[in-house]
């Protein structure tokens, strides 16, 4: 290739155009759209190529969540024909459900190569079925359902056996349904949605009515469903607003906390009875806000570390550490828990492995 | 007579241009190469990807590095700026109500139209989801009053989405908003966009057709608007026997009726029917099989809202090839030799057939195809009559003489003069013209047949013997911003809205049916003729809409029972010498259903020549337009 001579200077459009790149195996891509991290602690991590030749992207199963996005360290990977925008672990612990940039809704499994002792996704099942890209998808609790919304304003009720849609609801609302939040306690088939039609919606697939409204308002961008009481949700804004609705009393905010001067993204509740709500938007801050008192929320934590848009977030069930991922290729752990005396930005995460940022980046990263 | 000699030779069936929209493009090249093996001829490719958001504003993130998209060194320019229509990534909202998003939102729409103008995209599309688009409007406007290279296709719903979602609503109170306590109609949504944007031509509609149809009325309005191209997505196809996509019938007669409109088709969604070129295949079978085809449409391929002047033949000699065009009309002559056959036979008993001989007067023939008629009639009602054609065009006489001499012998008498100026040696019995326009009187031949009336016997017969214009109030934007491009140096600013044009009207939708407007009777026999005429008619409107224009027909009474038509309802089947003619007005007027639309109209004349002016007196009064027929005046 080197000795080749040189290019010609009139054919350097010609030599971009049938430049073929290496494919380069193990690659996580630049843009970490989501992690999800399983009862177990095990992470998954999708990342997409947004911009430049391809728009494709790969999904990532790391046993050691500090280890990712390190490619070396992760247990297998995948590459994903187009863009992973959101992926979720189902109860089955071993199976994860991701929606893509193509609007497919994908089953993978991990299985294991008896004789190599080594790990691998298999694709288990695969549904095209969304006509525009997967916004969000969401399990539901100790069930074989999962739902599943997208910029075609299409929700969809999955059996995740046979990726077979039980429900359709097309159009579930008048724009993009850019989040969808399953009830994470009780096992029934009861889901929130949002979209930038301004309308936050709380849905029952047993009913055959099964849509009510939640809040009304400004266009929204993710919903959260809060695990301590079941019976709240957080709901973010592109006015970079959380609001917090009790399903109860619906199309009424409990209270509501500014978060950011930009549009909110992603949202993530604790697990357990923490009562932290993490709140990534479109910028380099990761904000945790204290729910303990929902009609009172207050940011207890606050991290700006990350040098892109934060996209993903998920806590760690055993050890309450917070995970984030971005545009910036980089995973980062916090630990909104331990807070500094006087609760204030805490830039430098007091976790160990976060110290270094550099150790978080990928050998391929640049 | 109206048509402009054009390349009116066969134009080629009318072809179907089907575009693939994708929702992703992991592979820009291979996704063309899909869409161009499964037969589709254009794609629509997001310019940005569509989750891929940008910092304008500040902080940290504003300063991200790396490209915001993919280079332009991928393709070649051709395929950039033939083959891929932009999509604005479908979450930009520069109407939104969040100050600091919607500059966000401002700088990232215009980042991705400057990169569909680098790129020579050949058109943009941008949705729209509400009547909160003021700004997008404005923003639009400013890119085409700066000369953007590409066209703007506004992706509208023909069904509301929120009414679909609606029906998953528990409580059907559930999300109603003000405004939407009226079944919500996304032509509004149109409408408004449309006016706030000024109408301009680089601003086309790509209708989607949704799963749920529209009301007929809804259906016709959208006929009126510049409809680019029609989305339909892969979930409103069902599965016929075979398994292949087909559209209900509901959607099919929809999809033909858009159809004649000559749009272009995009298919989108996902895969649902085996393969992506089966959707395609069976849009090149719908075109294949049109809703209707007649003479008309075959003779009008091409000249669908195409303005025309109308013709003068009275101020200036039409020219051969205009003559060929008009002499094809398979139905007009054989009506005139069917009304002449009956006067003849009205006027001469059969018992006086062998010595009566009836003069026949033929003004303005032409070429003479009325010559002929005449001629035909009189065999075969077994009269005699003796011919005199009268044609001012000297250029047209020579033909006429020509077959004076080596056809029609001595039973026809040439007369090189103009009808109003003529002494004839001795009066006629039935007096032959064609001197009507789209309009009726609007080639005037009120004038030249009151001139030509004085070598009628007082119980001559006129034919025709009577005509009425009718006027009907139209939306059509399209004619609208093709009228405002009409301008012309050294005539009055506003001289392209207060001509009449006359054009193959298509894409319109009528306000209201029309109604009669002036008439004239032949012989005129009044005793002080008054050609003047002053009309006013009102119009109870259906329907929300806008007012661009009038479109004006005519109905004549040939003789007796034998008519000519052009208006709709009572079109003249198989005719094709007249196309409808077109009145603008300058300002379009948006009109509620349940309004009274008021215009009036008056035909002037003067010792040059006669002219209309019109205007606009309800809902809102309007200027007169073409005073003292400042824009439009047809010499005498």
């Amino acid at each position: 290739m080197d000795l080749e001579g040189e290019l010609e200077p009139y054919r350097n459009a010609e030599a971009y155009r049938n430049l073929q790149p290496a494919t380069l195996p193990n690659h996580v891509e630049q843009h970490l759209d989501f992690l999800d991290i399983n009862d177990e602690g095990f992470l998954l991590l999708g990342s997409s190529n947004l911009t430049g030749r391809y728009w494709t992207g790969s999904l990532w199963y790391f046993i050691e969540p500090e280890a990712a996005p390190n490619v070396e360290k992760c247990l297998t990977g995948t590459d994903c024909e187009s863009g992973v925008c959101n992926g979720k672990f189902l109860n089955d612990q071993q199976k994860v459900i991701i929606g893509e940039d193509s609007g497919n809704i994908q089953i993978l499994a991990l299985s294991e190569v008896a004789e190599e002792h080594t790990f691998h996704f298999s694709l288990s099942a695969c549904a095209c079925d969304h006509d525009d890209y997967v916004c969000s998808v969401g399990v539901f609790k100790g069930k074989s359902q999962a739902v599943s919304g997208g910029a075609d304003c299409v929700i969809k009720v999955w059996d995740v056996e046979s990726l077979v849609a039980e429900h359709t609801y097309r159009p579930a609302h008048s724009n993009q349904v850019t989040s969808v939040a399953t009830q994470p306690t009780d096992g029934s088939e009861v889901f929130a949605s949002c979209s930038l039609d301004g309308k936050s919606l709380l849905w029952d697939s047993r009913n055959p009515k099964p849509a009510s409204e939640l809040l009304k308002g400004t266009a929204m961008t993710a919903v959260e469903w809060q695990h301590s009481t079941s019976h709240v949700v957080g709901i973010g804004g592109i006015n970079g607003e959380v609001s917090f609705v009790d399903i109860r009393q619906p199309k009424q905010k409990i209270s509501k906390i500014t978060c950011f001067p930009r549009s909110v993204h992603g949202l993530c509740f604790d697990r357990g009875s923490l009562n932290k709500l993490a709140v990534c938007g479109d910028l380099e801050v990761v904000k945790v806000i204290d729910c303990m008192d929902v009609a009172n929320p207050v940011v207890c934590y606050e991290d700006g570390r990350h040098n892109d848009f934060v996209r993903g977030l998920s806590w760690h069930p055993s050890s309450n550490m917070l995970f984030s991922c971005g545009w910036d290729k980089q995973v980062l752990t916090h630990a909104p828990l331990q807070v500094p005396e006087e609760g204030c930005v805490s830039n430098m995460g007091d976790c160990p492995v976060a110290s270094s940022p550099a150790q978080n980046m990928d050998i391929n990263g640049s | 007579m109206t048509v402009e000699v054009k390349s009116v030779s066969e134009m080629p069936p009318r072809q179907l241009s089907c575009g693939l929209d994708f929702c992703s493009v992991p592979d820009i090249r291979s996704s063309l190469t899909v869409a161009s093996e499964a037969g589709y001829n254009f794609v629509c490719f997001p310019i940005v990807h569509p989750r891929f958001k940008r910092e304008f504003i500040g902080g940290k993130c504003k300063g991200r590095d790396g490209p915001f998209t993919r280079s332009d060194l991928i393709l070649p320019g051709s395929d950039w700026n033939t083959l891929i229509v932009g999509k604005i990534s479908s979450y930009i909202d520069v109407d939104c109500l969040v100050p600091a998003q919607r500059k966000q939102y401002e700088a990232a729409f215009i980042q991705e139209l400057q990169y569909a103008s680098h790129l020579c995209l050949p058109a943009v599309m941008v949705s729209l989801h509400g009547l909160n688009i003021t700004n997008l409007a404005r923003l639009l406007n400013n890119k085409i009053q700066s000369n953007c290279s590409y066209q703007i296709w506004v992706h509208v719903p023909m069904e509301c989405p929120s009414v679909g979602s609606k029906n998953y609503y528990l409580n059907e109170n559930d999300g109603s908003e003000k405004e939407d306590v009226l079944k919500p109609c996304t032509w509004n949504w149109w409408r408004k966009f449309h006016s706030l944007a000024n109408w301009e031509s680089k601003l086309g509609l790509a209708l989607e057709i949704t799963s749920d149809i529209p009301t007929e009325e809804e259906i016709i309005r959208w006929m009126g608007e510049p409809i680019k191209c029609i989305l339909i997505s892969t979930a409103v196809f069902i599965t016929n026997k075979s398994g292949y996509p087909v559209l209900s019938r509901a959607h099919q007669a929809l999809v033909k009726t858009l159809a004649s409109l000559d749009v272009q088709v995009v298919i989108k969604g996902a895969i649902r029917h085996g393969q992506i070129k089966y959707y395609q295949q069976y849009l090149e079978h719908l075109w294949q099989n049109p809703l209707h085809s007649d003479p008309l449409q075959a003779f009008a391929r091409g000249y669908e809202d195409y303005l025309q002047c109308p013709l003068q033949p009275l101020m200036d000699n039409l020219e051969s090839q205009t003559y060929e065009v008009f002499e094809k009309d398979p139905v007009k002559y054989n009506e005139y030799q069917r009304a002449i056959y009956c006067a003849l036979l009205d006027r001469v008993p059969f018992e006086e057939k062998e010595n009566a001989v009836q003069v026949v007067m033929v003004v303005g023939a032409g070429r003479g195809p009325l010559v002929r008629a005449s001629l035909n009639a009189a065999q075969k009602a077994d009269r005699k009559i003796r011919i005199y054609a009268v044609e001012k065009n000297p250029n047209a006489v020579v033909t006429l003489q020509a077959q004076q001499k080596e056809v029609w012998g001595d039973q026809v008498t040439v007369v090189s003069c103009d009808m109003r100026d003529w002494k004839a040696p001795e009066k006629a019995d039935i007096l032959i013209s064609e001197l009507l326009g789209s309009f009726g009187d609007n080639e005037l031949s009120p004038e030249c047949l009151d001139g030509a009336q004085s070598f009628l016997k007082d119980d001559g017969i006129s034919i025709p013997c009577s005509y009425t214009s009718y006027l009907c109030p139209v939306q059509s934007s399209k004619l609208y911003s093709e009228v405002r491009l009409c301008k012309e140096k050294d005539k009055h600013p506003l001289h392209p809205f207060e001509s009449p044009y006359v054009v193959h009207l298509q894409n319109k939708f009528q306000l209201s049916p029309p109604q009669t407007l002036f008439s004239f009777h032949h012989p005129n026999r009044d005793e002080i003729i008054d050609n003047t005429r002053y009309e006013c008619r009102s119009y109870k409107v259906n329907q929300d809409a806008v007012l661009h224009g009038f479109s004006g027909y005519f109905e004549t009474v040939l003789y007796k029972n034998i008519t000519l038509s052009i208006l709709p309802e009572t079109y003249t089947k198989g005719m094709f010498s007249w196309f409808p003619i077109f009145f603008p007005i300058r300002e379009p007027v948006h009109v509620k259903g349940g309004d009274t639309l008021e215009v009036h109209f008056w035909r002037c004349i003067s010792k040059k020549g006669v002219w209309y002016e019109w205007c606009v007196t309800q809902p809102v009064p309007g200027p007169i337009h073409n005073p003292n027929g400042r824009s439009y005046i047809i010499g005498l």
